[in-house]
C-alpha cells in the first residue's frame, strides 16, 4: 500500500520485469504483422484467447501431454493466422486502413462470440501449479519466470531468423519498399503468408505461456488487447525493438503503480502516460513514421 | 536476347507506350533516350514485370515474359536497377546485396558473387555493415548495381543511373556502367543525359511520347542534328 523503497517495492519492480517479457512477446507478433503487411490485427489478443482454449481442450479434454499440447496449439494458431490473412486481410489489402481496422475488429467480436458459444462464459483454469521461487524475503512465481525466459528465447530466435535467412531478410525489406520486391524475385503474397504464420505462432506461444498464469475466458482478449496495442503504438507501430522497450516501460508503470496504490491505478497511470506521449510524439517513442 | 514486338502498356486509362518493337543482342549496350515523360521508365517496368503489358509480345532468350509471374522474371536473367536506386534504407549494404541473391538459383553463388561485387566496388566492402540509407548518392548507385549483379543476370536494365547526382558523381556513375559493360554484361540503359549515354552505348532508340521515333547506332544518333538540337542543347 505504501510507496517506500522496501523489499516489496523491489519485488514489484522485478515482477514488472517478468510481466514485461510476456507483453513484449505479445507486442512483437502484432508489430511484425503491421511492419510487414501494413495491417493491424486488432483481433490479435483474440487469437491468443483461441490458443488458450486450444491448450485447455487438447490437454484437459483429450488428455494429450502438456508439451505436445503446446506444440499443437502453436501450430493451430499459426494456421489461424494464415487463415485470417487469406480470408480476411487479403481482400482488403488495398483498401483504406480504416476498413482494415474495422474488418479485423469484426473478427475480434466474432471470435469472442464464437468462443462464448463454444466454451461458455465460465472461467477455466489449466490447474498447473509451478510454485514460487524465493529470493531472500521476496517470492517470484515460477510460471512468471518460465514465461519470461521462454518469451526472451522466442524473441531472440525470431530476430536471428529475420537477420540470417533469406526469407527473414525479405520480410524486413518488404516494409521498406513493397513495389520493387518482384525485382528481387520475392513473391510478396508468399512472404505475407509466412509472416502471418509467424505472427499466429507467436500468439500461440503467448497463449501457452498465459495458461500457466491466467484463467481462460472468452473476454480475456479485452484485458490484453488494448494494452498490447498501446505498447506497439508507444514503441512506434511496426518497430519491433521499440515495442520491446515500450513493453518494459508500461509493465513498470503498471506494477509500480499497482504497488503504490492499487492494480487498477497502475493501468490508469500507464494509459495516462500513453496519452501524454501521443501528444508529444504521435509517431511513438521510437517510431519514424507518422 | 531480349525482343519486344508491338508492346503497348499504360496506367489505367492513360496509355504510356504504343507499339514498341525493339531488340537487345547479347553483349550489346543499348540506350533508350528521350525527354522526361516519354515512357522510358515505363518501358523498363514493363520488361521486368512491374507493370503488365496490355498488348504485344516480349521474349527473353525465347522465354515469353508475359507468361510468367513478375517475381520470376529475374530468373530468366534480367536484373532491373530501378529509378532512384530504391535500396532498402534500413538494411545494411550487405543485406541489400543479399536481397539481390534471393532467388533459389542464386543462393548457392552468394559468396562468390559477393566477392565479385566487392572487387568491383571496394567502397561497398568498406561499408558492408552500414545502413544503405546512409550511403552517398554515388555509393547507393554502386549498391543498387551490385544488388542487381547478385542475381547473376545476363541482361541489366539501368534506369536513369545518373539521376539526382552531382555532376562529378555522374561521371563516376558512367564509369561504373562502362565497367559493367566491360565485364561482358548486356546492358539496356535509359537516360536523359543523352550526350553521355550515347558515348557508352552501341545502339540507341529515341522514345517520344510513348513511341519509338528513331533508332540507330550510337554514333549515328550522336551525329544527328535533330537529336543534338532537341536533347543536347547544342
Amino acid at each position: 500500500m505504501s510507496c517506500q523503497l522496501d523489499v516489496f517495492f523491489l519485488e514489484a519492480i522485478l515482477n514488472g520485469l517478468l510481466f514485461a517479457g510476456l507483453l513484449a512477446l505479445l507486442a512483437l507478433g502484432l508489430n511484425l504483422i503491421f511492419g510487414v503487411i501494413d495491417v493491424v490485427w486488432i483481433c490479435y489478443a483474440e487469437l491468443v484467447m483461441i490458443g488458450m482454449y486450444a491448450v485447455f481442450e487438447i490437454h484437459k479434454k483429450l488428455g494429450v501431454p502438456l508439451v505436445l499440447t503446446f506444440v499443437l496449439a502453436i501450430l493451430l494458431v499459426a494456421a489461424a493466422g494464415v487463415l485470417l490473412h487469406w480470408l480476411v486481410i487479403r481482400p482488403v489489402l488495398d483498401t483504406p486502413p480504416i476498413n482494415q481496422l474495422l474488418v479485423t475488429g469484426g473478427v475480434l467480436f466474432f471470435l469472442q462470440a464464437a468462443a462464448t458459444m463454444a466454451f461458455g462464459v465460465e472461467f477455466q483454469n489449466l490447474g498447473v501449479r509451478m510454485g514460487s521461487f524465493p529470493v531472500g524475503d521476496m517470492y517470484f512465481s515460477m510460471s512468471r519466470i518460465v514465461t519470461f525466459g521462454v518469451a526472451l528465447v522466442a524473441m531472440i530466435a525470431l530476430w536471428q531468423f529475420l537477420k540470417r535467412t533469406y526469407i527473414g531478410t525479405a520480410i524486413r525489406a518488404i516494409s521498406q519498399d513493397r513495389q520493387i520486391m518482384p525485382l528481387m524475385g520475392v513473391d510478396s503474397r508468399k512472404a505475407y503468408l509466412v509472416t502471418s504464420a509467424i505472427g499466429g505462432g507467436l500468439a500461440g506461444l503467448a497463449a501457452c505461456l498465459m495458461v500457466l498464469q491466467y484463467d481462460i475466458y472468452p473476454q480475456i482478449g479485452l484485458q490484453f488487447g488494448p494494452l498490447v496495442f498501446m505498447i506497439c503504438v508507444l514503441g512506434g507501430l511496426g518497430n519491433m525493438v521499440g515495442g520491446f522497450v515500450a513493453a518494459f516501460i508500461i509493465a513498470q508503470f503498471i506494477t509500480i503503480g499497482g504497488a503504490c496504490f492499487a492494480t487498477e491505478w497502475g493501468y490508469a497511470v500507464a494509459f495516462l502516460f500513453f496519452i501524454i506521449v501521443m501528444f508529444i510524439r504521435p509517431q511513438g517513442l521510437f517510431g519514424d513514421r507518422t | 536476347m531480349l525482343e519486344l514486338t508491338n508492346v503497348s502498356a499504360g496506367y489505367g486509362q492513360f496509355q504510356a507506350l504504343f507499339d514498341i518493337s525493339m531488340r537487345v543482342e547479347s553483349g550489346e549496350t543499348v540506350a533508350v533516350i528521350g525527354a522526361n515523360g516519354a515512357g522510358k521508365t515505363t518501358l523498363l517496368r514493363v520488361i521486368s514485370g512491374l507493370l503488365p503489358a496490355s498488348h504485344g509480345r516480349m521474349t527473353m532468350e525465347g522465354t515469353d515474359l508475359a507468361a510468367i509471374a513478375p517475381h520470376r522474371i529475374v530468373e530468366t536473367g534480367i536484373a532491373h536497377v530501378p529509378e532512384s536506386r530504391r535500396l532498402f534504407p534500413s538494411l545494411s549494404v550487405e543485406e541489400n546485396l543479399k536481397m539481390g541473391a534471393f532467388m533459389k538459383a542464386a543462393r548457392p553463388h552468394f559468396h562468390e558473387r559477393l566477392d565479385h561485387v566487392y572487387e568491383l566496388f571496394p567502397r561497398l566492402k568498406e561499408r558492408r555493415d552500414q545502413r544503405a540509407g546512409t550511403l552517398s548518392g554515388g555509393e547507393q548507385q554502386m549498391c543498387a548495381i551490385g544488388r542487381a549483379l547478385m542475381s547473376g543476370p545476363r541482361l541489366i536494365l539501368l534506369d536513369e543511373p545518373s539521376m539526382g547526382l552531382a555532376p562529378v558523381i555522374v561521371q563516376q556513375v558512367f564509369a561504373l556502367v562502362r565497367r559493367i559493360r566491360a565485364e561482358g554484361y548486356t546492358v539496356l540503359i535509359v537516360e536523359q543525359n543523352v550526350s553521355q549515354v550515347l558515348r557508352i552505348a552501341d545502339r540507341a532508340y529515341l522514345l517520344e511520347v510513348g513511341r519509338i521515333e528513331t533508332s540507330g547506332t550510337a554514333a549515328e544518333l550522336l551525329g544527328s542534328d535533330e537529336i543534338q538540337k532537341a536533347y543536347m542543347g547544342l
